[in-house]
């Protein structure tokens, strides 16, 4: 390829620019992308056609460039316009970092996102329960009606209000016996707790969101908050071993943390705080076809249905907490 | 005289929480508004666990253990004056744990 000197950079610029304005024939600083008929001076992301994050690595990757791209421009200066065409399908470990995203970035940069209405009716639905395209700008218009929509609850907080709660509960209650179904509850109002008073101690407000579903005998729960994530929490009195870990094995010391925390490690070093992780996953290991997995900063740590712990390094940093939690009520393997 | 609270009735559903600072139904709330002064009136208690939708282990330590902890009782006092009425077992053995483990806070 051949290489341009500065100046005829700068030439071929200033043509390529003439031509735009010439073929727009509008304004040079309001200028409409031909294919599009947006704003050029909107830089268009497209939301990845899977909103994932929790499994398998490539969807988390694309949803990490797409996070990333979205971020870069914003940075820049530019607003954003989020492309929800290509969306088919929203899973809640997604759609949860992804509010928690839109939330920050609107805050830190307001004004400066748009959207477009996904073509999915689905995807559509689901946004509006939630109410994501609200916070983009885009009035509601549909009428929730289908059932991958309605199934799930969502909740969302900044105070521990276990109360709104009670109709998933209630539902689950249809399904499991009362004993099983106060454990598993206990689990979630403890959740709760933990993102109050560990992601969100010190006069540090901040918001949680939860999708909850129960289907047949399997029961979702994911959370995420935005608050200080599990290693940061762990580190503020660290012990020898997480000196040690930093020191040595810095690329993994998250996910090392993490797992310290489900095994009823807490900040406050206080025997009956920081039960929140462990219940679940005590709970979870109780059902032979049940998971958990939790993100947070740079680390993850993952109990999977065949019993095995895993923990590892993330390439990009989670801000927060994302808990994802399935318990699988039949005791077909037992 | 005996007094009994019904949680679920007279308090919510759905307790969560351990400090005021948490939430509208927390532990120290509860403990604060109900627990210590039906004990301070000097009559045996009766709490009434059913119908509640969960506590989560923040709420039960705090309003229970608690007691202990920052309210100048005793675990064999209590022993004598406290019933713990539960649907599921596992709430009455929690609740006699926190109480037995709280030590008192030297602090306040």
């Amino acid at each position: 390829m051949k290489l341009l000197t500065y100046k005829a950079k700068l030439r071929q610029l200033r043509f390529v620019k003439w031509g735009n304005e010439k073929r727009c024939k509008c304004k040079p600083n309001k200028r409409i992308n031909r294919r599009s008929g947006h704003d050029s001076h909107i830089k268009t992301v497209r939301v990845p056609k899977l909103l994932q994050y929790h499994v398998p690595r490539q969807t988390r990757y694309i949803f990490e460039e797409f996070t990333k791209d979205v971020e870069f421009n914003l940075n820049q200066g530019r607003s954003v316009l989020i492309d929800f065409s290509d969306t088919i399908r929203l899973y809640p470990c997604g759609l949860l970092l992804l509010m928690g995203l839109i939330e920050s970035w609107n805050n830190s940069y307001p004004g400066k996102l748009q959207a477009t209405y996904p073509l999915d009716d689905r995807v559509e639905q689901m946004l509006q329960q939630v109410q994501l395209l609200e916070k983009l700008g885009l009035p509601a218009r549909k009428t929730i009606t289908h059932i991958d929509v309605t199934r799930w609850h969502y909740f969302s907080g900044v105070d521990v209000d276990a109360g709104q709660t009670d109709p998933f509960k209630l539902e689950m209650l249809n399904i499991i016996p009362e004993e099983e179904g106060l454990a598993l509850f206990d689990c979630i109002n403890e959740a709760m707790t933990n993102v109050k008073q560990h992601a969100y101690s010190k006069g540090n407000e901040g918001g949680w969101w939860m999708f909850a579903t129960v289907s047949e005998s399997k029961i979702y729960v994911a959370i995420h908050d935005r608050g200080m994530s599990i290693p940061v929490t762990l580190l503020n009195r660290p012990t020898v071993g997480d000196i040690f870990k930093i020191r040595h094995f810095r690329r993994d010391a998250d996910g090392e943390l993490i797992a310290a925390a489900t095994g009823a490690r807490t900040n406050t070093k206080l025997p009956w705080r920081g039960q929140g992780l462990p219940e679940m996953l005590e709970f979870a290991s109780k059902y032979p076809k049940s998971g958990l997995g939790i993100y947070s900063r740079n680390g993850f740590f993952r109990y999977s249905p065949d019993n095995t712990h895993a923990h590892g390094k993330l390439d990009t940093a989670v801000n927060g907490t994302l808990v994802l939690w399935m318990v699988d009520l039949s005791r077909e393997q037992e | 005289m005996k007094i009994t609270i019904n949680i679920a009735e007279e308090f919510t559903r759905s307790p969560a929480g351990r400090h005021i600072s948490d939430g509208p139904f927390s532990g120290e709330k509860f403990r604060q508004e109900f627990l210590l002064p039906a004990l301070q009136n000097g009559s045996d208690v009766e709490v009434n666990l059913s119908g509640t939708l969960g506590f989560g282990s923040s709420f039960l330590e705090e309003a229970f253990g608690g007691l202990v902890r920052y309210c100048g009782l005793l675990a064999s006092d209590l022993k004598k004056r406290l019933n713990i009425i539960s649907p599921v077992k596992t709430y009455e053995q929690r609740i006699w744990r926190y109480i037995n483990e709280a030590a008192p806070d030297s602090r306040r």
